[in-house]
């Protein structure tokens, strides 16, 4: 779960941050501003959302730094503000009309089909449409189901891990990963899928 | 051909869980065996692993120079401004409860059955052949005028119901 | 997605077809606010003229019923009044018929029946339910010639 660096380093640095030296801070978000920005896209994959709620995740995070004593890493407490902040962006544009889930924006350098062998274009094509089917899916996900997906297959958290981050307990984690997969399952179902 | 095992409950959890490994080491075994049997759960477990292949190789984003460059300074505005203590997420929606809940909506659904039924069945479980009024006229008060008596009567072997009025007859 | 998709439409299926049932279909609620009213004011009496094949198979039921030996149709006014208005009838002799509906359930209806006299007095009061379509009730006995009337009321 943590950086390269040591999560003492994390600690020191909050620490500092507390007794009131931004600069401490800001090399900590600096650490950590990649993966929660990247944390932000995976669960609205929506570029300017994601950039919004990962600036004002540092932000409440230093509000909120007296709070933070320190019983899981610095990192992990990130996590639980950005997931947070994220349902709360994808309730809001659900109250006022839909949200989008569009595979196609984002990434400006493009997709990268890592699934087959680059020399396989039929293999890269078939990854494609695949993931584009699952774009579809997840973006029909109600929000705190598509965090727990997002937490498990993308961010690879340990279940345990999941349900601190997002505040519920394990059972209820199990529960909306459980109904995640069989919706996206769905969402492949018109993909014909060949037995190896 | 309908292998057993697609009957069994949780089917779907078990072949999620296999193809995750999160399934017990005890049960890996019979699971093998049962796909070696069954074509359509073999579909399924390979399914799934695409499923989760393509999640596990979605495309990390990073921030462009220009916004990782912009990115502190942004938070720092923001802490100048004031942002608010880290709160917990807003509370899901009616609809995200209820509606898109799978156990709950489908509790509703089963719910407005049993409204439907209890609507359409209960009159008629009320309605019985002892039920006044279902068929006949029924009299359910009678007076008389000041200068008149009445009687209630009905025929044997008629349906009709008579109210039947004697008037003082006129001088 | 399918899944919840037919839960979905099955509840609002559901809950339509229930506010149809507790509210009543907009043919239902015109038919509560007006009731059609009938009735076949007859003359009996022990004289000849036999059974007035106008009165169809009301003839029989007041054969069983009376033992006059002629029953003659003297008019049918039909109408309609709205729940809590009364519709009223002239009757021989002076007489008025007040019928007014005050409820409907189930094609049941509720009906509030006076006969008032010639100066307004009552001569009956009653409250009947009649299904609709189904069998009249009869008030009968108001004097009339050799006579008497015979008023068969019915609804819907």
């Amino acid at each position: 779960m943590g950086g390269p660096e040591e999560p003492e380093d994390d600690w020191n640095l909050v620490e500092s941050a507390k007794r009131g030296d931004r600069n401490s801070f800001g090399t900590l978000v600096r650490r950590h501003q990649d993966r929660m920005f990247n944390l932000a896209y995976q669960i609205t994959h929506n570029r300017e959302d994601a950039l919004d709620i990962a600036q004002e995740a540092f932000a409440k995070a230093f509000a909120s730094l007296q709070h933070f004593k320190g019983e899981a890493s610095f990192a992990t407490w990130l996590h639980r503000i950005v997931v947070n902040l994220a349902i709360d962006c994808l309730r809001r544009k659900q109250r006022g009309g839909g949200t989008s889930y569009d595979d196609t924006r984002g990434d400006p350098e493009g997709q990268k089909a890592v699934l087959f062998a680059p020399d396989d274009p039929a293999g890269a094509l078939e990854a494609k449409q695949v993931r584009a089917l699952l774009a579809r899916g997840i973006g029909e996900l109600p929000p705190a189901q598509r965090a727990v997906l997002v937490l498990r297959e993308i961010e690879g958290m340990t279940y345990e891990e999941i349900a601190r981050t997002v505040g519920c307990t394990l059972g209820t984690v199990m529960s909306r990963l459980f109904y995640a997969r069989r919706r996206l399952r769905r969402a492949l179902a018109g993909h014909r899928v060949d037995l190896r | 051909m309908t292998h057993w095992f697609h009957k069994m409950a949780g089917r779907t959890r078990r072949l999620a869980n296999y193809t995750t490994g999160e399934m017990a080491e005890t049960e890996q075994g019979r699971m093998r065996a049962l796909l070696a049997a069954c074509p359509a759960c073999r579909r399924e477990v390979e399914a799934y692993r695409l499923l989760f292949a393509t999640l596990q190789t979605s495309p990390r984003v990073t921030l462009t120079p220009g916004e990782a460059a912009a990115f502190w300074p942004s938070v720092e505005g923001r802490i100048q401004q004031g942002a608010t203590p880290a709160t917990p997420p807003t509370r899901p929606s009616l609809r995200e409860r209820f509606w898109d809940h799978p156990r709950l909506s489908l509790v509703s659904a089963a719910a407005a059955i049993v409204l439907v039924l209890g609507l359409t069945l209960g009159p008629m479980v009320g309605r019985g052949p002892g039920t006044h009024g279902s068929d006949g006229a029924e009299v359910i008060s009678v007076e008389a005028g000041e200068n008149t008596s009445v009687m209630l009567f009905q025929a044997p072997d008629s349906s009709l119901k008579v109210i039947w009025v004697f008037e003082a007859p006129s001088s | 997605m399918e899944e919840l998709l037919w839960r979905r439409c099955l509840v609002f299926v559901c809950v339509g077809f229930a506010v149809v049932r507790l509210g009543g279909s907009p043919t239902e609620v015109w038919a509560q606010e007006v009731v059609s009213l009938r009735a076949q004011v007859i003359y009996a009496a022990n004289e000849p003229g036999g059974v007035d094949a106008k009165l169809g198979n009301l003839a029989g039921e007041l054969q069983r019923t009376f033992r006059y030996s002629m029953y003659q149709l003297l008019e049918a006014p039909q109408g309609s009044a709205a729940l809590n208005r009364p519709w009223r009838v002239g009757l021989p002799g002076d007489r008025t018929l007040e019928v007014i509906p005050t409820a409907i359930q189930g094609g049941q209806y509720n009906l509030t029946v006076h006969v008032l006299g010639p100066g307004g007095q009552a001569l009956v009061n009653t409250q009947v339910r009649l299904r609709g379509g189904g069998p009249p009730v009869i008030v009968g006995g108001l004097l009339h010639q050799k006579g008497v009337l015979i008023i068969a009321i019915s609804a819907g």
